[in-house]
């Protein structure tokens, strides 16, 4: 049961060392990207990672240094330092479903070995949490632009939705470019009516790339903060004085085994390398 | 205590009636700091030299809130903090002498007087450092009172003076705050100082551009609270960044009674 009755209860735990106060961030970016299309879920996505400890694409440093442990920590305040204009940025978790082959068609997803949904806490249940999948070029692709689809070559279950329900994808993704730039993410494509996904259980490679490679994440987002100006503003999420809304700042677990859970920045922008993000982020132990 | 936070008819009433303490500062960081690492903090930070010690309050006043901090950073894409610093100890990097600190205050929050850990403990060279990716180990009373656990830190080799490391990535599991170091060891160096503060932040704000004013009101955006007392030690510190920079800093602090 938690025990942050009141903001003064709160400030008080945080006074005693009872949480996790004032994480000072400092996060590097992955390089220039290659722009998405409409093929290629319009939105083009860069992770963003500590600047310490994090060598793209493959070692990623979550972006806040979390005390160990698994009881919850509540965020309170989260501001950035956003030098990109016009810019969304998330605080999410991004958990690995797997690996896909770009360079041969047919049934190319390789599963990460833990076992999905990831399950979280909330209103008192334990529940699976529908996540955003994403797919981060992890080494760049030539010659011919890669299309996808969420399902096997025999038209077997592509994806588990976010109400559980096995689901064979009919939605192409394809590169937005024959050159896709390592470290490249988009989201991928779900049939209509859906906004997540349990699982990813399969993905073709209907056109294959002479070379490339990439990563499969589940992207879970935990705040959400906006640069309306380059270089003028921070944003903010104030979980305590704006939403009433502390989520907590622990990963999701899965259903067995460990999922490779990262805490990163994604941020929805342009095909430029992106400036990197300075801030802060206090969070309260909730047991 | 705590009048001053009860409403904005006290907080102008004790202003007018007592006054406040309103100062402004300029620092630079003349040197180049060292950077930290994986095994050393995480994110990189300094020290500006210097700072502010809150005078005695005359009574009925028993101590001072912070309403107002504006800081002016010189570089884009760093964060300025500051923070009432409580010297915990030291160690003599060519000795392995530590030298005792106090424990962090006990402090009135929101009405309960509270055994405070810092929301931050930082090691600071003092005295510019001369060793080999020193080893160095603190032990410390967790934030439960629990006595005896340890952070182990591998430092970057000889760091400059002024380089900040952040202690809490590295407590030990399930640690979340430090109320007191009660001792230091060093595998390696044969020069320098640090000292380790417990940090009690004001404010925290990143400067969007080269010369801008942290736009952050921290009155209203849930830190916490701190009435600091008579001899506390305010600090100023940037992190991102080695490179030399000034800073420049203004505050009001608005009596307790």
């Amino acid at each position: 049961m938690g025990q942050i009755l009141s903001r003064d209860l709160k400030y008080q735990l945080e006074a005693q060392g009872k949480g996790h106060s004032f994480n000072i961030l400092s996060s590097t970016n992955s390089g220039a990207l290659t722009g998405a299309a409409a093929g290629s879920g319009d939105f083009t996505v860069s992770i963003k990672a500590n600047s310490i400890g994090t060598t793209f694409p493959s070692t990623i440093g979550d972006i806040l240094q979390l005390p160990s442990g698994t009881s919850p920590l509540r965020l309170q305040t989260l501001l950035l330092n956003l030098a990109t204009g016009s810019t969304p940025y998330l605080l999410a978790y991004i958990y690995q479903f797997g690996t896909q082959v770009l360079t041969a068609t047919g049934d190319q997803f390789t599963h990460h070995a833990a076992t999905f949904p990831v399950l979280r806490t909330q209103m008192g249940t334990s529940q699976a949490v529908p996540l955003l999948p994403m797919i981060q070029i992890t080494t760049a692709t030539t010659t011919t632009a890669a299309v996808l689809t969420m399902k096997t070559a025999a038209g077997g279950t592509g994806y588990t939705d976010q109400d559980g329900n096995n689901t064979v994808g009919t939605l192409t993704h394809t590169m937005p470019n024959i050159a896709t730039a390592v470290n490249s993410c988009y989201f991928l494509p779900l049939e209509d009516g859906d906004r997540g996904v349990q699982n990813v259980a399969a993905i073709q490679t209907n056109t294959a790339a002479a070379a490339g490679a990439a990563t499969i994440w589940g992207v879970e987002p935990i705040a959400f903060l906006n640069a309306t100006y380059a270089n003028g503003q921070d944003g903010i999420f104030d979980g305590v004085f704006g939403q009433l809304r502390m989520p907590n700042l622990r990963p999701a677990v899965a259903t067995s085994g460990t999922a490779n859970a990262k805490l990163v920045l994604i941020t929805l922008t342009g095909t430029a390398a992106n400036l990197n993000a300075t801030g802060f982020a206090t969070a309260v132990a909730d047991t | 205590m705590g009048n001053v936070l009860r409403s904005l008819d006290d907080q102008i009433s004790a202003w007018s009636t007592y006054g406040a303490v309103q100062r402004c500062f300029s620092m630079a960081q003349s040197g180049t700091t060292t950077a930290a690492t994986a095994t050393s903090g995480y994110v990189t930070m300094q020290k500006y030299p210097g700072g502010f010690t809150v005078p005695a309050p005359t009574s009925p006043v028993t101590g001072f809130y912070c309403s107002r901090l504006k800081m002016v950073g010189e570089d884009a894409l760093t964060t300025l903090m500051a923070a009432y610093a409580t010297n915990l100890g030291s160690i003599n990097m060519n000795t392995g002498t530590f030298t005792d600190g106090s424990a962090m205050p006990t402090r009135t929050v929101k009405g309960s007087s509270v055994t405070t850990s810092g929301q931050m403990v930082v090691a600071v060279v003092t005295t510019a450092v001369t060793a080999t990716t020193p080893l160095v180990t603190i032990t410390y009373t967790d934030q439960d009172g629990n006595t005896g656990n340890s952070a182990a830190m591998t430092l970057p080799t000889s760091p400059a003076l002024n380089s900040v490391f952040n202690v809490y990535p590295h407590l030990a599991t399930g640690d979340t705050g430090i109320r007191d170091i009660t001792a230091v060891t060093k595998s390696a160096g044969t020069a320098g100082v640090i000292t380790f503060y417990g940090l009690h932040i004001i404010n925290v704000s990143p400067i969007q551009s080269s010369a801008a004013i942290n736009r952050y009101p921290h009155v209203a955006r849930g830190i916490v609270p701190w009435v600091c007392s008579g001899g506390d030690n305010i600090q100023f510190y940037r992190t991102g960044a080695t490179t030399t920079s000034d800073i420049l800093a203004t505050f009001t602090l608005q009596p307790d009674v």
